[in-house]
């Protein structure tokens, strides 16, 4: 059970981090506020959202577990305006999500949880690089790597961190000295990637003013961000591509 | 004579007038037709393009003793001879009216006599009076199977009872399913797809208020592509299947392999013009497509053929209620020396899903298995195919759960 005030923009950031890659999740609740973990149905990505307490205006909870249209739930909370605030009720035993906002009150029926995919354990990874970026240049890089390629590598050395596209005949680098980030922990590191998957993340992330990705050696990458200056925070895992020859 | 041809099949996107590759069929037609026919359809009905929305429509009228069953039913034809089609071809007179293409709502006479035979399931006796009957030669066309004579009808009669279907009597009667629903639900149905067509085409499908004459090259791919968007639906919730499983088949010198790989729904189709086939010259021309989950959003650069092949693939998963990844390899040799339509890969897909597949462990030895039977060098196409690559490359987020 949730009785909740939140800013409508916290909240369609935060359904819109699960909706990249699965239309339905599972909402955990409890005292300390609301989480939700998700895999793609290709298994190659992994979505985990938090929404502390804080996060919210007013938060009365019980400890519960929800099955949510987060799609449905996404596409009615791109109506609201900038400034809004949305009252958020879940509740598990009449099976209904209710949410209200500027006059509108809309209601829907929760899923029962089981049926939705159980959320998978987080991997232990040990990823030696960390790099802290500008949201916008991370957007630039991608979408850059996209007219050209469908897999992009990302890579770093001592002093640079590197976003690297290649096509049939062109390539773009996209590259940003120690300087350049925000924070960098530098290391030897090199993984490919799905540009599929990176230009889905790129749409919630850009919504903050950083990211922070962890990069290993064909390894799976962490990118994570913040929601309203880290009341709330978003991690995805994307496993790599490894080139076979 | 090149890629752009690849691209174009005879659209005159290289300026020309005429295509000098279309061109070289138009003497095959021989017929005298007279002004007064009395004849069977097979069934079968036309509507042009050109014109649009006030266009020409009209039946196909058989006037050779080939048994009009077969000469508007690709799905017959899968096998054959190249000269087969072409002899159905040019032993059907297509008689026309032009119309305006909102009139399919409320049809005067002749329209109504070429709906009726839209809905029937076997050929019936028309009679057709004509003005004028236009030259005695072969239309080629990327899309549709290859036209033969046309004239003007002034008048148009159905002299026999339609046979309809009571399948296909629903579908019509239902005036508020979207055409995408329906024209699955007569796939499921076991309605031919050029049955669909021709009910599309003859503005009988769809709401109500919807409800227009379409041009036939249209109906052809409308029907391939929202039927086939019905089905990726479906298959996206079914599981994966969990070997991979390979198809061939080769008719009219089209050679089509079919591989379908454990994975989340996509399609991949590379398209290989082998040197000296009908739309290239010197050198092999390859083109390719894809797509992934979600919908396909731009019209294929393979025309379309893309939707053509997919149909097949889908319709395959769809009776089993499996999910795969699936990429179809069309090789097109020398021997296909006159351009047949879409139907030629349909059902080469289709033959191909019927055949027992090989199947294999891994991806690596069902590729190698079709590399052996692709005469052009493998490193000209298999590159090019980067879903595959992808499937190859692509590792999951468990392989790293107890790392």
């Amino acid at each position: 059970m949730l009785d909740a005030l939140i800013s409508a923009e916290i909240l369609r950031t935060g359904v819109e981090s699960i909706i990249t890659l699965v239309p339905e999740s599972r909402f955990r609740i409890s005292e300390n506020g609301l989480t939700s973990r998700a895999v793609d149905p290709a298994n190659v990505a992994m979505v985990s959202l938090e929404l502390k307490k804080d996060a919210f205006d007013s938060f009365s909870a019980t400890e519960s577990e929800a099955g949510v249209d987060v799609s449905k739930l996404y596409e009615i909370l791109k109506m609201a305006k900038k400034g809004d605030t949305v009252e958020l009720l879940v509740d598990e035993d009449r099976g209904k999500l209710e949410i209200r906002f500027s006059g509108l009150k809309y209601s829907y029926n929760l899923i029962d949880p089981s049926a939705i995919r159980k959320e998978p354990k987080v991997p232990n990874l040990d990823l030696p690089a960390r790099i802290t970026m500008k949201s916008e240049d991370f957007k630039k890089a991608i979408m850059a790597g996209e007219k050209i390629s469908d897999h992009v590598v990302l890579r770093t050395d001592e002093d640079n961190f590197y976003i690297e596209a290649e096509g049939d005949t062109d390539r773009i680098v996209f590259s940003l000295s120690k300087a350049e980030l925000i924070d960098f922990t530098p290391s030897n590191a090199r993984s490919m990637f799905s540009i599929d998957y990176l230009k889905e993340f790129v749409k919630p992330i850009s919504r903050s003013e950083a990211v922070t990705i962890h990069l290993g050696t064909d390894y799976p990458a962490r990118f994570e961000f913040d929601i309203s200056g880290g009341k709330g925070k978003v991690e995805y895992l994307l496993a790599p591509r490894i080139e076979s020859e | 004579m090149s890629r752009l041809c690849v691209r174009c099949k005879g659209n005159l996107l290289c300026g020309r007038s005429k295509c000098p590759i279309t061109e070289r069929f138009r003497f095959l037609s021989r017929y005298e037709v007279r002004d007064h026919l009395i004849d069977p359809t097979p069934p079968s009905v036309f509507v042009g393009r050109y014109g649009y929305p006030a266009v020409n429509a009209g039946p196909l009228i058989s006037i050779t003793d080939a048994p009009p069953e077969i000469t508007d039913n690709p799905g017959e034809w899968a096998g054959g001879r190249i000269e087969d089609v072409l002899r159905f071809r040019t032993g059907l007179v297509r008689g026309n009216f032009r119309v305006n293409v909102e009139e399919a709502r409320d049809p005067g006479r002749m329209l109504q006599y070429v709906q009726e035979i839209a809905l029937s399931g076997s050929p019936i006796d028309v009679e057709a009076k004509f003005s004028k009957i236009g030259n005695n030669s072969m239309r080629f066309d990327d899309t549709l199977a290859p036209h033969g004579i046309s004239g003007t009808v002034k008048d148009l009669r159905v002299v026999d009872n339609p046979k309809v279907p009571h399948k296909v009597e629903r579908a019509v009667g239902d005036t508020d399913a979207r055409v995408s629903e329906i024209t699955a639900e007569l796939l499921d149905n076991g309605v031919s797809t050029y049955h669909i067509q021709r009910l599309l085409t003859a503005g009988l499908l769809g709401k109500k208020r919807d409800r227009r004459l379409v041009p036939t090259r249209w109906a052809v791919t409308a029907v391939h592509d929202t039927a086939g968007k019905e089905l990726i639906a479906r298959i996206m919730m079914y599981d994966q299947i969990n070997e991979f499983l390979l198809f061939s088949y080769e008719h009219f010198g089209n050679h089509f392999e079919v591989l379908l790989m454990p994975a989340p729904y996509f399609f991949e189709i590379v398209e290989i013009w082998t040197k000296n086939s009908l739309w290239s010259s010197g050198s092999a021309v390859i083109e390719v497509d894809r797509e992934r989950r979600g919908v396909k959003k731009t019209y294929s650069v393979l025309g379309g053929g893309y939707y053509a092949g997919r149909l097949p693939v889908l319709e395959y998963l769809n009776e089993r209620k499996k999910q795969a990844g699936a990429m179809v390899v069309r090789e097109i040799h020398p021997s296909y020396w006159a351009p047949l339509g879409v139907w030629v890969v349909e059902e080469g897909v289709r033959n191909a899903m019927k055949s027992k597949p090989e199947i294999f462990e891994n991806v690596d030895q069902a590729v190698e298995r079709i590399k052996n039977r692709i005469r052009t060098p493998f490193q000209k196409w298999l590159p090019r195919l980067s879903m595959l690559r992808e499937f190859k490359e692509q590792r999951s987020i468990y392989d790293f759960l107890n790392g």
